[in-house]
């Protein structure tokens, strides 16, 4: 009978049954643990129903998903709405109050290229290096956004990397933290920082997409959608674009972002051995960028005498706002009446900047 | 003498815990800041008794507002 | 290893210029419209 020669059963291997598992995981950890689950769970269906034999969901020209895939993902529009939404949500005012923080956002890229360097020498091609290298910046769509462009057969095991370690964060982090910072030091206590007007917040945005895309062009879609987002928000005046742009839209998106993501990981192209090594540069670049974070705050305080907490530097990897909870959580262990959180901010979000910057940089070089 | 607690850090006040008049010891948890989806306890700065309470529950509080004013004993 | 290496200075200086000239752009935003109108600091 036809029906049973078309029954996708017939057609399963035992490698689409591994990645059953470790989709039915994925959807476990977000819904017991609510690891990163409005990612975690749209990923792990997706891995699910694209490894479930003769469906065509990723069929290139007719796939349901692919179609997801290709116009969302490859045609680069996912990621860049994602940080129009993100742009809205973020409030600058911690970085302008306390601009030096900034370069702590710029050291935790050193995790970056550092880990870049390693999985080149691993045998690696520069393309996936940089790919793999850029989870380290523990930012989602830029991680995406690279491994569209430069190396599409790793895109499914770098953003479920990177999404994973975030959601780690709060597990990775703080032994990094303890091992390089000294009791007193975890306790010093910050000065505020001045107020920030509702004028430097408007004129911010504008300033920042002039001259971090006159330095590197390519980072324009990522730097030019977040702070348009951004400012939506401060300028006050289309408070139904902000509304728009950081719930509805980042919604919508976000939903063909994980189940696209997810389908890609299909058993013959997730089932390799390179994928393991992945997982542990990806790690290794969490580590390296916590620690060249802290690092560089150590160093700045040989010369300055308004103190920064070294853990401060910790939150440089983005992954905001689980760094700087993190923070201030280790911080409040040491003193409980010590609030690093908006100081943490400040870092935090300059790594995002920093991690869009690194990607630019990438792509200009390499593409 | 008069202690006034200020907010160490902007956000929602979460939650109060005392009332006018109670009695508290040093690192007593007073109220609860909620910023960045995180909740931040405030502790007394020193024993003695709340005279006046200035925040209630959902309050959006800025950087060095006061909280609330303890009688020290 | 060489490509590598290129790629791992520029990236690095890339990454503190452009970071250092956003710093100098909040420093001159702060001059320009730092101050609430009408106060005096």
């Amino acid at each position: 009978m036809v029906f049973f020669d078309n029954m996708g059963l017939l057609a399963l291997t035992p490698g689409m049954v591994f990645m059953w598992i470790i989709g039915l995981s994925l959807i476990y950890l977000a819904i017991t643990r609510q690891y990163e689950p409005l990612l975690l769970l749209p990923i792990g269906f997706g891995i699910l129903i694209t490894n479930l034999p003769l469906s065509y969901l990723m069929e290139p020209g007719e796939g349901l998903i692919w179609r997801f895939y290709h116009y969302g993902i490859e045609w680069e529009i996912i990621p860049p709405l994602i940080f129009l939404g993100l742009g809205a949500l973020t409030d600058f005012g911690a970085l302008l109050a306390q601009p030096r923080l900034i370069f702590l956002g710029a050291a935790a890229q050193v995790g970056v290229y550092v880990t870049f360097f390693i999985a080149y020498a691993m045998g690696f091609s520069l393309e996936e290096a940089a790919t793999i290298g850029i989870i380290g910046g523990a930012d989602g769509p830029t991680t995406i956004y690279l491994a569209a462009k430069l190396a599409p057969q790793l895109l499914g095991a770098c953003a479920v990397a990177a999404y994973s370690y975030m959601a780690l964060v709060p597990l990775i982090m703080p032994p990094i933290m303890k091992l390089l910072t000294t009791d007193a030091e975890r306790k010093i206590r910050m000065k505020k920082g001045r107020k920030v007007t509702a004028r430097e917040k408007v004129i911010f945005p504008l300033i920042a997409t002039m001259v971090i895309i006159l330095l590197v062009p390519a980072s324009a879609p990522l730097i030019g959608m977040f702070m348009l987002g951004n400012l939506f928000r401060e300028s006050k005046v289309v408070e139904r674009l902000n509304e728009t742009a950081q719930n509805s839209l980042m919604n919508i998106v976000t939903i063909f972002l994980g189940i696209s993501i997810g389908a890609t990981m299909n058993a013959e192209i997730f089932l390799r051995k390179e994928v393991i090594f992945i997982f542990f540069l990806g790690l290794f670049a969490f580590m390296i960028s916590t620690a060249s974070g802290i690092l560089l705050a150590k160093f700045m305080n040989l010369f300055t005498s308004n103190k920064i907490n070294p853990l401060v530097g910790a939150a440089g990897v983005s992954a905001v706002p689980m760094a700087a909870r993190v923070v201030q959580k280790v911080g409040a262990s040491a003193d409980k009446n010590n609030y690093l959180l908006m100081f943490a901010m400040g870092p935090n979000i300059a790594g995002v900047i920093g991690t869009v910057i690194a990607a630019g940089i990438f792509i200009s070089i390499l593409q | 003498m008069a202690t006034e607690v200020l907010v160490p850090l902007a956000g929602n006040i979460w939650v109060v815990l005392v009332n006018v008049g109670d009695e508290v010891e040093e690192d007593d948890e007073l109220l609860v800041i909620e910023a960045l989806k995180m909740e931040n306890p405030v502790y007394a700065p020193c024993d003695g008794t709340v005279t006046e309470i200035r925040v209630k529950k959902g309050d959006v509080v800025e950087d060095d507002d006061v909280l609330m004013i303890i009688e020290e004993s | 290893m060489q490509a590598a290496f290129e790629i791992f200075l520029n990236g690095i200086t890339g990454v503190f210029i452009g970071l250092t000239v956003l710093y100098v752009a909040i420093k001159i935003n702060k001059l320009l419209a730092g101050r609430e109108p009408g106060k005096k600091e």
